[in-house]
């Protein structure tokens, strides 16, 4: 018999996928730093994610074209690098909401395709 | 509790150790993934945060930004390998480098046998005499080395196989094993004489050896015979064994010394005689303090009358 953790989703693989979504999402509200944006997904309900993958993320989106970068001088310490969304990162982002949802409903429409049967009969 | 300093200090140290993590990439790609890291880190500490290991945040870090992670795993295996390899070569050489020295290795094989067989069957224990070491056991010792010599030789030659060598290992253990009892006899041990000693070996015997320096040699040997000692005579030189002297010379030296001393086999007390003095009267008094008187000191002068003359 499977224990518990045998049963669950493997949340690291499933966000693989979409954390780029997931990052862009959270700073098309408002610009952030790496932190900070870790910590407004782990707001969001992403308390699994790790910091690095993150920091590293929004790096590839920069060198990508999507996101532009400040720095912002500290009096207390280093300076912060903060994060903002590009233009193309905002089409990106909207293109990247539409294939999310698509994709969303499928996997909907087939994890759902039992109770829908269960419920017939 | 820690101020911010405190995380500022603690987030540099772990952003320059991930930085040295990432050293197979190019600086500049380093300086990109790593850019206000510690900034990052201080506010993740500040909030409570756990760091995981180094290594698993450049892992995260890399695979964040799109860059090929190594792995792991991959890399240990690809260094055993590699180490695999180099080991590998290295005893293949040193085979091809003594390849010449293979007779003098398989002797030495068959000697490195013997002498654990030897070690193996070897027992001090003085109540197994005979099965003991092979230096008491020459001649099994020695069949015992041309045996493994032969073994090794063909087995060198790969002359032998495996039932073979099964086989002659099997009859060999056997006839080893069978020697020892076969020559094993216990040893007789007449307790009629002396004492025994709850700690001594069984097949030894300690007797009180009486004092019988200084007395005369009949004296001596009747004590030592009546307390069943044996006993070897030797002149005042103490070169020659002379079986026996007359008793009225007196006793220079004695080994064993006086005292309890310990009999194994042919032990038996050394007494030296001084045949160049002339020969002493002993009056016994008892065996611990004999008095002797020597002869001279009692010898009647000779007239002159009562002597003869001859001339030619």
């Amino acid at each position: 018999m499977a224990d518990q953790s045998d049963r669950r989703i493997d949340r690291s693989q499933l966000l693989k996928g979409v954390l780029d979504l997931a990052t862009l999402a959270v700073l098309a509200e408002e610009d952030g730093y790496g932190y900070d944006v870790v910590r407004r997904l782990r707001h969001h309900g992403l308390t699994d994610v790790a910091e690095a993958s993150v920091y590293g993320t929004l790096r590839r989106l920069f060198s990508l074209g999507l996101l532009t970068s400040y720095v912002v001088p500290s009096e207390e310490g280093p300076h912060r690098k903060y994060y903002g969304m590009t233009a193309a990162g905002h089409e990106w982002l909207s293109d990247q909401r539409f294939q999310w949802n698509e994709f969303r409903d499928v996997i909907d429409s087939i994890a759902n395709t039992s109770i829908k049967g269960e419920s017939h009969e | 509790m820690s101020d911010h300093s405190d995380f500022m200090r603690e987030a540099a140290t772990f952003a320059e150790n991930v930085r040295r993590e990432l050293r197979s990439l190019p600086a500049e790609t380093v300086a990109d993934l790593t850019d206000g890291l510690e900034a990052d880190i201080a506010s993740s500490l500040s909030d409570g945060a756990t760091l995981p290991t180094v290594s698993e945040y450049a892992r995260d870090l890399m695979r964040g930004a799109g860059l090929e992670v190594p792995d792991e795993t991959s890399a240990v295996v690809s260094w055993r390998m590699k180490a695999e390899v180099v080991i590998i070569k290295c005893v293949e050489k040193l085979s091809q480098a003594t390849k010449g020295l293979a007779p003098a290795w398989w002797f030495l094989r068959a000697w490195v046998v013997t002498q654990f067989l030897g070690g193996i069957i070897s027992d001090t224990d003085s109540t197994r005499p005979l099965i003991g070491q092979w230096g008491e056991m020459p001649i099994v010792g020695v069949v015992t080395l041309g045996v493994s010599i032969v073994m090794s030789v063909r087995w060198g030659r790969r002359a032998v196989n495996k039932r073979q060598l099964l086989r002659v290992v099997s009859t060999s253990v056997l006839c080893l094993a069978t020697i020892p009892l076969l020559l094993w006899e216990p040893t007789q041990v007449e307790q009629s004489h002396g004492y025994w000693s709850n700690n001594a070996p069984e097949t030894c015997l300690i007797l009180d050896v009486p004092s019988v320096v200084g007395i005369t040699f009949g004296e001596a040997k009747r004590a030592l015979q009546r307390l069943e000692i044996p006993y070897v005579v030797f002149d005042q030189d103490a070169m020659v064994d002379i079986g026996d002297a007359p008793d009225e010379y007196e006793v220079l030296q004695q080994d064993a010394q006086p005292g309890p001393t310990t009999f194994c086999g042919e032990r038996s007390v050394q007494l030296v005689v001084d045949l160049s003095q002339a020969p002493a009267t002993t009056v016994p008094t008892d065996l611990g303090a004999t008095t002797t008187i020597p002869i001279t000191a009692t010898t009647t002068t000779v007239k002159p009358k009562a002597t003869t003359t001859t001339t030619p």
